[in-house]
């Protein structure tokens, strides 16, 4: 019995990782067709709010590989985010794309995507100068780096799919408007290079990214792994101006090899609207 | 009202708070408490500096200039041998590298040449023979290669067109595993030069050479050598990692523990004798550290392994800052290791490690 359900959980991490491997070679395809139900569901409807962001700021990056040192650099981040609003509750979304240079025993070099994150909060607390939201979150990130000088040929990574507690306070100062959300992971899957493996050399075929990203995922809980993220945006109280804020970002991952990673960023975002949007 | 008033209390100490989060650097180096060797039961006779005429303090300042020079901030560790005993050690980065395997890159071709004197010793190869004789029919389609000779692989000299750089170089794609078979992939390179005619440093040569031994011995390169090498010396634990084809990488790909490279060093140095029983011929470890071709290098080459001719030194060389030194002049053998994927200024330079290994001498005269 045992053997037959192995051969079948062992079937279908082959069908899975046969259908990453599929879509990672099919990407553009991928993206195209995301983008196409994007259009073609109410998510672009007039309900749902949209903002595009750019932000930069100063990251660091401390790969357990790396023998403790630390690399310290500038990080852009790209990213898109949509949210509907209720009465009582409120969900939406998010992609992004980033982008690290950093310096240590010569350059880092770090890519990070978020193909989706996802939350849900219900209303607290609401008065007319500021109501509280409490959900969850749950989020698909992939991160990779190089450091050519230091460790000449290996790749790493970080792969975490995370799940946890994310709060949101709104107030409103004079016409200004201010969002402040904190969000922490509880439990995530996890997948990381291998510890102590010198040997080799991750091939850097896009589609070795994709399969070394999801090796060896494992459970870890909040004392392996956190990812904790405090955002704090304003609003003035101009038409059509964009949002500014600050984003702090901080990923520690206790088991061999370890990571940790922490940045500042500050950005704008603008709010995104169809030609027919008369609001 | 109230909430709004709490938070914005509470907010700037919040951001304060994160943004001067920052993360710390750990420290690089172990502190330098002591250079006794460690008695680990692992067949390498221990005695103190003093013992073999070595001054301590002298020596001691060598290790105190290895931690602070920073040309050596990539260093692991630091093994100093005198008439065949370890006198001191010291691991700069984690005590684990005692006996955590760690790649020696290009040490493995000194290692390979080793095994190569062993093969010809017991009459299986000689130097003249042209590859032809022991590639079977692989060289059917490559005449312009038949005419290779052992010597000329050992020399570096075999003229094909094989390189060490870059990405999609030979090397890259032999560690990427990306050719199905390294055999064809290296005898389907361009000759560059007839052979015998002109020396170019390559992992390629030392490659054919693994294969041409697996092929007179029956077994690959990797699993004869622990046979008639590594478990008559007592090294046990390496590694020598395989292509995909199984051939034995003849390059690289060893990973093993600085105690144990030494033993590789204390061979040669004994003139391939160990414990009374001749492992590898006397003849051979002359021949092989002899200088047998020119290099447009600051050092000679013997059969792969380098000559420092001024200092009457050879020595085991991997990237990054991996060295065996052997001084026959003070009967001392000195091993190094370091981080091994540095490149260009971030390793540990044959220059660099030079000005270590003569204050070390220093403390031997």
């Amino acid at each position: 019995m045992n053997a037959i359900m192995g051969a079948n959980l062992y079937s279908m991490v082959r069908l899975l990782r046969m259908s990453v491997i599929l879509i990672s070679r099919h990407y553009l395809m991928a993206v195209c067709s995301f983008i196409a139900i994007l259009n073609s569901t109410q998510l672009i409807s007039q309900e749902y709010s949209h903002q595009l962001s750019l932000s930069s700021g100063y990251s660091q990056l401390k790969e357990g590989h790396n023998y403790g040192l630390l690399y310290s650099g500038g990080l852009i981040d790209v990213s898109y985010s949509f949210q509907k609003d209720r009465t009582l509750s409120r969900h939406g979304g998010s992609a992004a794309l980033s982008f690290g240079l950093y310096d240590g025993v010569g350059i880092g070099l770090m890519v990070g995507f978020q193909p989706i994150e996802v939350y849900k909060e219900w209303r607290l607390r609401s008065g007319e100068r500021s109501s509280s939201y409490l959900g969850v979150f749950s989020a698909v990130n992939y991160q990779w780096q190089l450091y050519p000088l230091l460790q000449s040929g290996h790749m790493f990574w970080l792969t975490h799919f995370n799940f946890g507690p994310r709060y949101t306070q709104l107030l409103k100062a004079d016409k200004m408007n201010i969002e402040i959300s904190v969000k922490s992971s509880l439990i995530g899957l996890v997948s990381r290079p291998q510890p102590g493996v010198e040997t080799y050399f991750y091939s850097l075929r896009f589609v070795d990214f994709i399969e070394n990203a999801h090796e060896r995922i494992s459970l870890r809980t909040a004392t392996e792994y956190v990812q904790v993220q405090f955002k704090f945006d304003i609003t003035l109280p101009y038409d059509n101006w964009p949002k500014f804020g600050y984003f702090f970002d901080y990923i520690t991952y206790s088991k061999s090899p370890t990571f940790r990673s922490l940045s500042h960023s500050i950005g704008i975002s603008w709010s995104l609207k169809r030609k027919n949007d008369k609001s | 009202m109230k909430t709004s008033t709490n938070i914005m209390v509470v907010l700037p100490f919040i951001l304060c708070f994160a943004l001067t989060s920052c993360l710390k650097e750990d420290r690089l180096n172990l502190p330098l408490s002591t250079i006794e060797p460690v008695e680990l039961g692992d067949g390498l006779l221990i005695a103190s500096p003093r013992s073999q005429n070595v001054d301590p303090q002298l020596l001691n300042e060598a290790y105190e200039y290895a931690l602070h020079a920073e040309e050596f901030w990539p260093l692991r560790s630091l093994l100093v041998f005198r008439n065949g005993y370890l006198i001191s050690e010291h691991y700069y980065k984690s005590t684990s590298d005692i006996t955590t395997n760690r790649l020696i890159w290009s040490c493995t071709k000194q290692v390979t040449a080793m095994a190569a004197g062993i093969c010809i010793d017991q009459g299986l190869l000689t130097l003249s023979d042209p590859i032809s004789t022991i590639m079977g029919n692989a060289l059917d389609e490559h005449p312009e290669k038949a005419n290779i000779t052992i010597r000329d692989l050992l020399t570096m000299q075999s003229g094909i067109k094989f390189s060490n750089d870059g990405v999609g170089g030979e090397t890259d794609q032999l560690l990427r595993q990306q050719p199905k078979n390294s055999l064809a992939f290296i005898l389907n390179l361009d000759q560059r030069e007839p052979p015998g005619t002109s020396f170019h440093y390559n992992d390629g040569d030392p490659h054919l050479v693994s294969i041409g031994l697996q092929n007179v011995v029956g077994m690959s390169t990797g699993d004869w050598a622990k046979e008639v090498l590594f478990d008559k010396i007592g090294i046990s634990g390496l590694d020598w990692v395989k292509y995909k084809d199984g051939t034995t990488f003849g390059g690289f790909g060893i990973e093993t523990t600085a105690r144990q490279l030494s033993k590789l060093g204390l061979l040669v140095a004994n003139k391939g004798v160990y414990e009374g029983e001749q492992i590898i011929s006397q003849e051979w470890i002359e021949e092989m550290t002899s200088k047998q071709v020119e290099t447009p290098y600051n050092n000679e080459m013997g059969y792969y392994w380098w000559i420092n001719e001024s200092r009457n030194i050879h020595f085991m060389n991997g990237h990054g800052g991996q060295y065996t030194f052997i001084c026959p002049d003070s009967d001392v053998v000195i091993t190094m290791t370091a981080f091994p994927n540095t490149q260009e200024d971030y390793q540990i330079t044959e220059d660099e490690a030079f000005l270590l290994v003569d204050k070390i001498l220093t403390a031997c005269n």
